[in-house]
């Protein structure tokens, strides 16, 4: 595992279990096909507090930061995969 | 090679709000403190407390610390300690009103007072009128305080390692803690951290079962770095669950699925309640529920493919009822289960949601510990708060709106009081390198290579024998065999493996010795439930279902050698009032 990966990984433990989960399941589904925008914009998501994270990937709020919108389907995609499994 | 070592005043293990608010109380003191955190601060578990404060603060309706005592006291089933349970409620107010100094933006009533809602449990003239008691920041109470104490600190230069994670404290042979040895999750890198007093505050173990509330990180690793400096845990068979969390995944679908008309079902599609509680049914009490979804389960009435979870069905309602009045349910349910309730029953189980038990502690946040004739003798330099801490202020039932309460009330007891010891011991103690080799040691044992089992398998096995053996559903004989699966789980753990040996950002050595912290709490938690042979609060024997005060009145500890059980007194005298002597709770 590069050090990127490891580091992100661990950036993916939060202080909910919902984003845990969500999270979790988008590194097991998903980020592995993110360009270097994709991934930028991902360590950017990772940087908002719990609670706004949370709502962003619910579609609670909305951001004008336009490559965290697209990566929230993409997140709640990798999520209903896992629920399929 | 040289160990980087650095010296503190004071170490706080953990940056939730009860490590964060000491931290503060000792930084505007000008005491060195430094804080250590396997994650960034703000993604500590605090950030998911959604509920409130409770303070007696009487913006809304009357009401008095006495009451708030009263509350407790009875919410604990009289097995909380009645000083810390005064000295609490007496602090309630003023520890409110320092958090809206410190910035945290509460709900605002007209007049611009603190708002406060009524919660379950609160009550007027000592079990009266619903009292209304609880501060809260909209619902994100415990996000707001996390986040301000955070800022707070950064003001006043609390000093902070991000990313590290705390193997083992530092005791001498006279019993003096003296810091932690820590290692720097980027680097691998091993640290010495000394420290004229340590506070442990690193949160629960709701981990150690299968499906629960908690985030990944609650592994209970300062519950067994205490267990394994010596120090024993008080009442961890005190688990609180809530009857409906997502099976498998452990989110909570609230009351309010029920209260709207929502009912359960078995594999038969049988209303199973029914049975259980012929009159209220699914508005049964959380314990009845929880019960009844386990025995069906255990049953075999289960459904799904592994027959391990109840259904709760709302199809009834129809969709327009679902849409208006349980949004947040139906949203909870499409992304993490990809159902729509309007359409299919939701997965459910009893979900592991908060730890009573812990470090025991005084009310000065001292860690105690028996010594010969004395049940109390406080270990020095050693402090715990927060849910990690049995104070008690909880005792075999915690009320909401008491857990953020107990965080900050004893971050700030447990901080006073270092700052007297720092005024008494000005110098460090000499390290003591042999307890450093012993953690060192713990570190470099997962060095190992050759064949033996991965970690991810046995902490998930380790997960299902404590939800199958130590849930809700307790006899002696489940328990026994459950102990039995955990000792020879244990073994295998002492046996396994990670692959992955390299230094930088190595989370498989992190995640490996999380398991073996979530194994000494689980063994803490299935010894106390085994040995305590009655039913109070949170702990239901299905062989012992009454309360027995005669015998049990009485805390447990739980000690890692030989999996040794002990008890001592509950403190039954408060500190200027007359104690609440036990009665049954009715509600």
């Amino acid at each position: 595992m590069t050090l990127p990966d490891a580091q992100t990984r661990w950036r993916c433990r939060r202080g909910m279990l919902e984003n845990d989960l969500l999270l979790g399941c988008f590194l097991e589904h998903g980020y592995d096909e993110l360009d270097q925008e994709g991934r930028d914009a991902f360590e950017r998501l990772l940087g908002y507090p719990d609670n706004l994270l949370l709502d962003l990937v619910l579609g609670r709020q909305h951001t004008v930061d336009a490559g965290i919108a697209r990566l929230v389907p993409l997140i709640r995609a990798a999520t209903a995969a896992r629920a399929s499994d | 090679m040289k160990l980087t070592t650095r010296k503190f005043d004071a170490l706080i293990i953990g940056a939730g709000g009860a490590g964060l608010r000491a931290a503060l109380q000792l930084s505007n003191a000008d005491a060195r403190v430094a804080v250590v955190s396997k994650v960034f601060p703000t993604r500590s578990h605090t950030v998911a407390a959604q509920g409130g404060v409770n303070a007696a603060l009487a913006n809304v309706l009357p009401d008095s610390w006495h009451w708030h005592m009263f509350d407790t006291v009875k919410g604990s089933d009289y097995l909380g300690d009645q000083d810390a349970i005064e000295y609490m409620c007496r602090a309630a107010p003023k520890v409110v009103y320092e958090l809206e100094h410190f910035g945290v933006p509460f709900s605002r009533l007209d007049d611009g007072g603190i708002y406060q809602r009524a919660f379950g449990g609160q009550s007027q003239h000592f079990g009266k009128e619903q009292a209304a008691r609880t501060c809260a920041a909209a619902d994100r109470t415990g996000h707001a305080i996390l986040h301000s104490l955070y800022q707070q600190n950064l003001r006043a230069r609390t000093h902070f390692f991000d990313e590290y994670f705390a193997i083992d404290l530092i005791k001498d042979d006279a019993g003096h803690v003296l810091g932690v040895v820590a290692f720097e999750i980027l680097s691998g890198e091993p640290i010495v951290i000394e420290a004229k007093t340590t506070l442990i505050a690193t949160g629960g173990a709701g981990q150690i079962f299968r499906t629960n509330t908690n985030a990944l990180s609650n592994t209970g690793d300062g519950m067994a770095m205490a267990l394994r400096a010596g120090v024993p845990l008080e009442d961890m068979e005190f688990v609180q669950f809530h009857p409906t969390g997502i099976a498998g995944r452990g989110m909570l679908i609230t009351e309010g699925a029920r209260g709207e008309g929502g009912f359960l079902i078995n594999d038969q599609g049988e209303r199973f309640m029914e049975r259980y509680a012929p009159k209220v049914k699914d508005l049964a009490s959380r314990d009845v529920v929880s019960r009844a979804i386990a025995i069906e389960v255990r049953e075999g009435r289960g459904c799904g493919r592994n027959k391990d979870h109840a259904l709760l069905d709302l199809r009834h309602l129809g969709a327009d009822t679902i849409m208006k009045k349980l949004p947040g349910i139906r949203e909870m349910s499409l992304t993490f289960l990809g159902l729509d309730p309007i359409e299919k029953p939701i997965p459910v189980f009893p979900t592991c949601h908060y730890s009573m038990g812990g470090i025991p502690t005084n009310r000065d946040g001292q860690v105690v510990v028996p010594v010969k004739d004395t049940p109390e003798d406080p270990v020095p330099g050693l402090y715990a708060a927060g849910e990690t801490a049995c104070v008690s202020v909880h005792g075999a039932n915690r009320l909401g709106g008491n857990s953020l309460l107990d965080i900050l009330v004893f971050g700030r007891a447990a901080a006073n009081h270092i700052l007297e010891f720092l005024e008494e011991n000005r110098l460090h103690r000499p390290l003591h390198q042999e307890s450093v080799d012993q953690a060192l040691a713990r570190l470099a044992r997962w060095d190992r290579k050759g064949d033996g089992e991965a970690v991810e398998p046995l902490r998930r096995e380790l997960r299902k024998v404590m939800e199958d053996h130590c849930g809700v559903f307790r006899t002696a004989e489940v328990m026994r065999e459950g102990v039995t699966k955990l000792r020879a789980l244990r073994e295998r753990i002492d046996n396994a493996v990670i692959r992955d040996h390299s230094r930088t950002f190595n989370t498989a050595r992190v995640e490996a010795m999380e398991l073996e912290n979530l194994m000494d709490c689980a063994m803490a938690t299935i010894c106390s439930a085994l040995g305590r042979e009655e039913s109070r609060g949170a702990h239901s024997r299905m062989d012992f279902p009454d309360r027995d005060d005669e015998r049990w009145l009485k805390h447990s500890l739980y000690s890692l050698q030989d999996d040794a059980m002990d008890y001592k007194p509950v403190r039954t005298q408060p500190v200027t009032v007359e104690s609440f002597p036990p009665k049954e709770r009715v509600y």
